[in-house]
């Protein structure tokens, strides 16, 4: 059965990750838009409406942390679905709060390492989708 | 007058004396053994000894009824004048370098002078004999000799020497030397004074001579200020001063018993103890001073060594944060290399001959493995630094093993491996810091495959049979691991030599793997019958109850 065609969102000041996700996440059936910034991200989700919102945490103008804190103060994206990319590893500090209860209870799923293979992060987009928001 | 009785008269005149000669001869010697190598402390040492002897003589000189006592106590004297003269103007020559380079003229005609003229005065050709005593037994009248004028001409001689090189250091020094010339300035003004008014006002003009016999109380003010001016740095130690003023006490004690005491025998044991006293202080106090320089030296080293390990550890930090950034920029081109890689290998950009996706899936392979190798230096170096920080909470470990597992799936399929996981724990939880264990585990999955040709790798979870510990095996059909090999399996930088050349890794990922199950109180091994046979990893974490 040919499942929803999802709008995902990617923000991501690295051209060449951003052209690789694009082409990996449009060929597996989704509905890739992409921004450089924080900044953009905010204006365009709010175009947009995205089913899921992947953020870098180190961007110019805006970080993607900031972003998703300001995001959330409009309460339309109360629910919004939200993953964080990093170059960073497991053992990383920069990451460690993605596991916090209040991480999770803010709508924050997961992140992405952008070392990881491309099918597990196809997977770990998908399984995110699939939970229903707010559970 | 017999001695008894001297002693009895004199003694409050001969105690003065006595404490001041021995505080000379004691801060003379305490400077020569603080650098016995110096010529400036030699000196000072020779002066105190000379003008101890000086002063001595000088008192006794007076105390003596007899001609023939008399004549030589004044020969000596006039002796050790000379010497003490020279001694004087030799210390102000040489302050305060340790070490001099004598010129030809001060080796070969100053000093056989002074020699000269000291020896001459033990002679008739200075002191002929004493010609009368005055009513109180005190000699009054010598008759001179010709060698008398050369006498006061050299100890005028060294005395203005002395004056020019002292005036000379107080003006044309500067600094610390300046501050010790001013100190030994003011020991000399101090004494000169003493010795203007008690040995040349008081018997010219006012006609008492009573102080004159206590040139050495006069002196002792110059003597105390040189040695602490040369010893400055080295007094201000307390355990050393409270050495040397216990022994300073101790002498004048039993001095003073030798001065009270009566009958030859009681004075010859007081003197005895007396002598004991000053050689055992002497030994005290160099024993003190050497441990006390012991210490500073340790304190130095000390100090030197706290300040390398601060330098060390900026180093090492700065090291770490290198090594931190430099991980973390290398890692975001590697991500790239290897997702280019991977759009070609599956097909995403279209299809492509063999040759090409073969090629494309090494290139991911070689990203993958520099990327595991980055990691791996990151857990290290947070593992070294102490910094590897644990958020453990209770977890459902059979959830935790399963979804790691599945991730692996499609790396076994592809491999053309069976890949299974079993649980037998249901709901059994276990304290483990999710991130961290997941990378234990990812770990283990990760090298069975790695180390499989053809078979399966079977991912199990258990619980042992002392009911405390949940246990994950990784078993599989691979490599196995060479006997010789299995105890090392865990060190930093071990990995088997032959698998070397096929496979690359770290060799860190073990060593990772243990420090972290042991940081949540666990266990990790392997089981392995050898080359060929297989291997099974355990992992061991404490079940909660």
């Amino acid at each position: 059965m040919e499942r929803k065609k999802f709008v995902i969102l990617i923000a991501d000041d690295n051209q060449d990750f951003l052209d690789i996700l694009i082409a990996k996440l449009t060929r597996e059936k989704f509905d890739v838009h992409t921004v450089t910034d924080g900044r953009e991200a905010i204006e365009m989700a709010k175009e947009l409406r995205p089913d899921l919102l992947i953020l870098d945490l180190e961007m110019p103008v805006m970080g993607g942390m900031e972003a998703f804190f300001e995001l959330r103060k409009d309460s339309r994206f109360s629910k919004l679905k939200v993953v964080f990319i990093t170059t960073h590893g497991d053992d990383s500090e920069k990451t460690a709060w993605v596991d916090d209860k209040f991480a999770r209870e803010e709508g924050i799923r997961d992140f992405i390492r952008k070392t990881d293979d491309l099918d597990s992060i196809v997977k770990q987009i998908l399984r995110i989708l699939r939970v229903p928001a707010g559970a | 007058m017999n001695i008894l009785e001297l002693f009895r008269f004199q003694n409050i005149d001969l105690l003065t004396v006595g404490v001041a000669l021995a505080a000379s001869l004691f801060l003379g010697g305490i400077t020569y053994f603080n650098d016995r190598r110096s010529i400036t402390h030699q000196t000072f040492f020779l002066f105190s000894i000379f003008s101890a002897c000086w002063s001595t003589l000088n008192y006794l000189t007076y105390q003596f009824p007899s001609d023939f006592v008399v004549i030589w106590v004044l020969r000596l004297s006039v002796f050790f004048a000379v010497l003490h003269s020279f001694a004087l103007f030799q210390l102000f020559y040489v302050f305060p370098k340790p070490s001099v380079q004598f010129s030809k003229l001060y080796r070969f005609g100053l000093v056989p002078l002074v020699l000269f003229t000291a020896i001459l005065n033990l002679t008739p050709f200075v002191f002929r004999r004493v010609l009368e005593f005055d009513s109180e037994g005190k000699v009054s009248k010598v008759l001179n000799g010709p060698g008398l004028p050369l006498f006061a001409v050299v100890t005028a001689g060294l005395t203005l020497l002395t004056i020019i090189f002292l005036l000379r250091k107080l003006f044309r020094s500067s600094g610390e030397t300046r501050r010790q010339v001013r100190v030994m300035f003011f020991g000399v003004i101090l004494s000169f004074v003493l010795i203007l008014l008690f040995n040349l006002v008081l018997p010219a003009f006012y006609n008492d001579a009573r102080f004159i016999s206590l040139g050495a109380v006069f002196t002792f003010p110059f003597i105390a200020f040189t040695a602490y001016s040369i010893l400055k740095h080295h007094m201000l130690n307390v355990k050393i001063i409270a050495a040397e003023a216990l022994v300073f006490t101790l002498s004048i004690v039993t001095f003073a018993e030798v001065v009270v005491s009566k009958g030859v025998p009681g004075i010859l044991f007081r003197s005895g103890v007396f002598l004991l006293v000053l050689a055992f202080g002497a030994l005290l106090i160099r024993s003190v001073r050497r441990e006390v320089e012991q210490r500073e030296k340790l304190e130095v080293l000390t100090r030197e060594l706290s300040a390398a390990n601060e330098r060390l550890r900026e180093l090492d930090k700065v090291k770490s944060e290198f090594l931190s950034f430099a991980s973390h920029q290398v890692k975001s081109p590697m991500s790239v290399v290897k997702g280019y890689a991977t759009l070609i290998y599956d097909g995403t950009y279209g299809p492509v001959s063999e040759k090409i996706r073969g090629t494309a899936d090494k290139i991911r392979e070689s990203a993958d493995r520099m990327i595991a190798l980055v990691n791996n230096l990151l857990s290290l170096r947070r593992i070294e630094e102490g910094k590897m920080d644990y958020a453990p909470e209770p977890v459902v470990l059979q959830e935790l093993v399963s979804s790691i597992a599945d991730e692996f799936n499609m790396l076994a399929e592809e491999k053309g491996l069976q890949f299974s996981f079993s649980s037998s724990v249901g709901e059994a939880r276990a304290s483990v810091d999710t991130q961290k264990f997941r990378q234990v585990i990812q770990n283990l999955i990760d090298n069975s495959i790695k180390y499989t040709e053809r078979g399966w790798v079977k991912v199990s979870l258990d619980v042992d049979k002392s009911k405390k510990f949940l246990v994950v095996s990784v078993a599989d059909s691979g490599r196995g691991i060479p006997k010789e090999l299995l105890p090392k399996l865990f060190q930093q930088f071990s990995r088997d030599s032959s698998v070397a050349k096929m496979i690359q890794g770290t060799g860190l990922g073990l060593y990772i793997v243990r420090q972290i199950v042991e940081a949540h109180q666990g266990r990790v091994w392997v089981e392995s019958l050898g080359e060929g046979q297989g291997s099974i990893f355990y992992v061991a974490v404490p079940m909660l109850v």
